[in-house]
């Protein structure tokens, strides 16, 4: 199939014919010799993937060529072939943006053929990564990577939305695993500096002597070991987003250090002289009661005023109830997708048990219980004994105390328990409990609870 | 075909050429017929002693007497790219040129109508 389309542009009708021939022999290259400027002009409506020229034309000599072909089609890269050796223009003409420049000698066939293949793998990587850089967004836009339906979560989209909108700095709270760097992500990947890095550091994963050199970088030699000159953390995010994970952990003496940099969009490295502009949006995260923080003076009140920028509080996954099914299906989906088995469901008294526990580990907890719950899952459907809680038992007081259910629910999770106790003799259970055999056989009929 | 004269040589046609008789008829056919107006040109050059329009058509012949390995050309050529003046020996360069171009287009005719033959 021809799929790459080369413009060869050359007077000299012998030297022309014996490049076409020589590229044409690849059967993915559609080849045309064009004999002058203005024609390869006229047919750039074409749209050629690459247009050769010769330096020397009758009409307009390459460089005039050059600059007409990129106000046409900016991206069309274009490989100069000259006669002339001179080393001035050739980098003249590299300089301006030309892709390559070959010297007509008895190997220009060849190099020209080495340059064409070094081109295709440098835009079929460029194409790679646009790809790549689209799949990344599409992953944290918001309103897939982030799942569920509850009025607390609406809040926090509208949140994000506002926040990629503008380029303010974002404070993150919420309990561990409730997705804090998800939404840093959302934020960034939805603001305009998406294709911008975004670079994330976890201020409790860094041994507190190496902070201020992965942040700053260092110059060669500014402490033994720094054997070449490395850029810091503010560097590589500049141009996008830098995101601060656990920032109630910095020490004292860095968060002075941050404080200028964030007063003066710049900084220097360590053991360096020049000072180097910094822009970049600042997101940061904590677990911690910030203002507790500052109150108890482990972190400092300039710095808090300057970071808080729009606060996003993540609520916890017991608030938000509504949003375990919505969940279980997500990562369910996600393991048979990743794992390549079939869909797996999950049987009604297995909803209502996970639905019945508090998840102090939020989101992340949920996550492992389901994904642990799928793999001892049998006919791919998981029952209630394939659900094992990580951080409790459910049979604890205080664990079942913690789950937060309605005075229904609780009810609900006794009598439960109690008929797969007793067989669902229910007779018994009325009578263990107290309760009327009505109310339960009510709640069976409805469905509202199963037996054993 | 032979491939090696004494005055000029098939053999980069033939390495590049993939085999390709179309090819090769085509190349030295375009040849003779851009040979024809070196020819014109370099014989009135040797009059009017014009180094510029001489650099000019040198540019363009350049690569096909160099890949066709015309006897002498490529030391002409140099002499030519170095000089700024027209001097005796781009004259006798030209001339020498001219010699050997007025020797192979007869021999080059024969070879074309002959190709195909073998």
């Amino acid at each position: 199939m021809l799929d790459f389309k080369i413009f060869i542009v050359e007077d000299d009708k012998w030297y022309g014919g014996l490049l076409h021939h020589y590229l044409s022999q690849n059967p993915d290259y559609e080849v045309t010799l064009i004999e002058s400027g203005k024609e390869c002009l006229a047919q750039l409506h074409r749209k050629p993937d690459l247009v050769t020229i010769d330096f020397g034309l009758p009409d307009m000599n390459g460089e005039e060529l050059f600059k007409k072909i990129r106000q046409a089609l900016p991206n069309i890269p274009v490989i100069i072939i000259s006669a002339q050796e001179k080393i001035t223009t050739a980098v003249d003409l590299l300089k301006m943006g030309v892709e390559d420049y070959l010297v007509k000698a008895d190997n220009t066939q060849q190099l020209l053929w080495n340059a064409i293949i070094r081109l295709r793998e440098k835009q079929s990587l460029k194409n790679e990564i646009s790809e790549l850089k689209a799949e990344l967004k599409t992953k944290y836009d918001h309103s897939r990577s982030i799942v569920g339906n509850s009025p607390a979560l609406q809040a926090v989209f509208k949140l994000i939305d506002k926040a990629a909108g503008s380029l303010i700095n974002v404070s993150v709270s919420g309990e561990t695993g409730t997705g804090k760097e998800l939404v840093a992500k959302a934020v960034h990947y939805n603001s305009n500096r998406s294709s911008q890095p975004f670079i994330a550091v976890n201020m409790a994963a860094i041994p507190k002597e190496l902070v201020e050199s992965e942040l700053f970088g260092y110059e060669k030699g500014a402490f033994t070991g720094a054997q070449n000159r490395k850029s810091g953390r503010f560097e590589e995010a500049n141009g996008g987003t830098l995101f601060l994970d656990e920032i109630g952990e910095m020490d004292p003496n860095i968060q002075s250090k941050l404080l200028r940099v964030l007063q003066e969009k710049e900084l220097t490295r360590l053991g360096g002289t020049s000072k180097i502009k910094l822009d970049f949006r600042l997101v940061v995260a904590t677990h911690k009661n910030m203002a507790e923080e500052v109150k108890k003076g482990n972190f400092r009140e300039d710095l808090y005023y300057r970071i808080i920028g729009l606060p996003i509080t993540l609520p916890p996954l017991r608030e938000r109830k509504e949003d375990i099914l919505l969940l279980t299906q997500h990562f369910l989906t996600g393991y048979s997708k990743e794992n390549g088995v079939a869909e797996i469901k999950i049987s009604p008294a297995s909803r209502e048990k996970l639905l019945s526990y508090a998840y102090p580990g939020n989101i992340r907890e949920l996550k492992s219980v389901v994904e642990l719950a799928a793999v001892m899952s049998e006919n791919n459907l998981i029952e209630p004994d394939d659900i094992t809680f990580l951080s409790g038992n459910t049979n604890d007081v205080n664990a079942v105390l913690n789950s937060e259910l309605t005075l229904r629910e609780y009810t609900r999770l006794i009598i439960r328990n109690y008929l797969k106790r007793y067989d669902d003799n229910v007779l018994l259970v009325a009578e263990k409990l107290d309760i009327g055999k009505s109310t339960i056989y009510k709640m069976l009929q409805t469905g509202e609870i199963e037996g054993a | 075909m032979k491939l090696q004269h004494n005055l000029y040589s098939y053999q980069y046609l033939f390495k590049i050429s993939s085999t390709s008789p179309v090819f090769i008829k085509k190349m030295i056919t375009l040849f003779l017929n851009s040979l024809a107006e070196y020819i014109i040109d370099l014989d009135r050059l040797v009059t009017t002693k014009d180094i510029t329009d001489l650099q000019k058509i040198i540019h363009k012949l350049k690569p096909s007497v160099l890949s066709l390995e015309v006897q002498g050309a490529k030391e002409v050529i140099a002499v030519i790219d170095e000089t700024k003046t027209w001097n005796d020996d781009v004259q006798a360069g030209v001339e020498r040129l001219l010699h050997t171009f007025r020797q192979i287009q007869p021999m080059m005719l024969q070879d074309l109508e002959n190709f195909g033959e073998e």
